[in-house]
């Protein structure tokens, strides 16, 4: 008599699942964080880099928060934060 | 069910690299790094740079373009060190970073009021750079055939820097492109051949003729209050020109729909451009209260107009941080 083949549980499947979906969260979670739009309750472009900027200056909501927008390579707001060395 | 595994995943992974902004610095040659600065050495004037691929760079300050230097310098001087905070201002003015100066500027004189006779002469110098580098940018939009552009600078200078002898060239200038412009603006909805629509729209028109020629003549008029009379008055001549709209749509219910919606909206857009013109002239003046309101009635006709939302920011920045206004 052989042993009835035990059906292929979903429990290692879910574990991965259930720790994609949180990575999925975190990530998400994160990109929120880093997102500067919410900021403020208006959405307006980062022109930091233009013409236009040197004379009426950046409405993006990081630039009026004095911060640095990552988004726009040629924005200049903010402080340059430094990473320690490992 | 593990199909969805793969997919998650890296949707998991790119949302993390998004997440992990990099900083970027611009070398003199255009080359760009990205990565995250890890020291800056100030007696050697040498960035330590990480890039993305973890290569450490030794970076001289000299080799970084101006505006990755001004970035280095700026992390280097304290909010609150007044001198520090004016020496920066003058180098963001020197590399045309204006606005960016007026801010420093703002710094320095609240760090240290002492500082503020030295903060109004150079700014009086910054101003004056401003004039003359708009003025430039005016000339550069003309040369390139781009007269709304060239008029858009014009109108900087005399809103801005009114007190610039630039401005009053600007002001001689404005009339060589504000027909056109106009014109152009209102070319689509001028170009339709019924009659009857020109009858009824005669007067909103003419009222709409008016309302260009008065914001010509405020930005080409001396005194502020006089430019601010005329602006209220184009408003007024406006909402007459809406009114006109409005009738005919009473009179012909469904008649010309999609055209009516065009010259509202042309309307509607000079509006804007009257209240941005008042809020910039209150704001010149740090008449920042009455500045916002301008703004709040553009942002009422439309709530999503960028520069409206751009300006109200700029505005309630100024106000709050106790800053100059350029």
């Amino acid at each position: 008599m052989t042993r009835p083949s035990v059906p292929t549980t979903p429990h290692l499947l879910l574990c991965d699942m259930r720790t994609a979906l949180l990575i999925l969260t975190a990530a998400l979670a994160l990109t929120a964080c880093g997102s500067n739009s919410s900021k403020a309750d208006y959405d307006v472009p980062c022109i930091c880099g233009t013409d236009e900027a040197q004379i009426d200056g950046c409405a993006h909501p990081a630039c009026i928060a004095d911060e640095h927008n990552p988004d726009n390579p040629d924005c200049v707001c903010g402080t340059m934060t430094f990473e320690e060395e490992k | 069910m593990k199909s969805l595994l793969r997919p998650l995943t890296i949707l998991a992974a790119l949302c993390l690299c998004t997440a992990a902004h990099a900083d970027s610095v611009r070398l003199k040659d255009g080359t760009r790094i990205s990565g995250k600065a890890t020291k800056y050495d100030a007696t050697s004037e040498v960035l330590s740079w990480k890039d993305d691929s973890g290569k450490n760079h030794e970076l001289k300050l000299t080799d970084l373009d101006e505006r990755s230097t001004y970035s280095v310098l700026k992390a280097q001087v304290p909010k609150d060190n007044g001198s520090g905070q004016l020496q920066l201002a003058n180098y963001a003015r020197d590399i045309e970073l204006f606005k960016h100066a007026v801010r420093h500027y703002g710094y320095a004189e609240k760090a240290d009021p002492s500082l503020k006779s030295e903060v109004d002469k150079e700014l009086a110098v910054l101003r004056s750079r401003a004039a003359k580098w708009s003025m430039a940018r005016a000339r550069e939009a003309s040369a390139k055939g781009d007269k709304k552009k060239a008029l858009d600078w014009l109108e900087r200078v005399i809103l801005k820097l009114p007190d610039e002898p630039e401005a009053a060239e600007a002001q001689r200038l404005v009339d060589n492109y504000y027909a056109s412009v106009k014109a152009e603006s209102t070319k689509e909805v001028d170009n339709h051949e019924d009659e009857l629509l020109e009858q009824e729209l005669a007067h909103g028109k003419k009222a709409y003729d008016s309302m260009l020629e008065r914001n010509k003549k405020a930005l080409q008029s001396k005194g502020g209050s006089s430019a601010v009379k005329g602006w209220e008055a184009a408003i007024k001549d406006g909402e007459k020109a809406i009114g006109e709209i409005d009738k005919f749509e009473k009179k012909y219910p469904g008649k010309h729909t999609e055209l009516l919606a065009g010259y509202r909206k042309t309307i509607n857009d000079q509006s804007i451009e009257i209240y941005m013109n008042l809020a910039s002239q209150y704001a010149t003046r740090s008449s920042y209260n009455k500045a916002l309101t301008e703004a709040n009635k553009a942002l009422a006709i439309d709530s999503n107009n960028a520069e409206a939302l751009s300006m109200r920011a700029r505005i309630q920045d100024a106000a709050s941080r106790g800053l100059h206004w350029l």
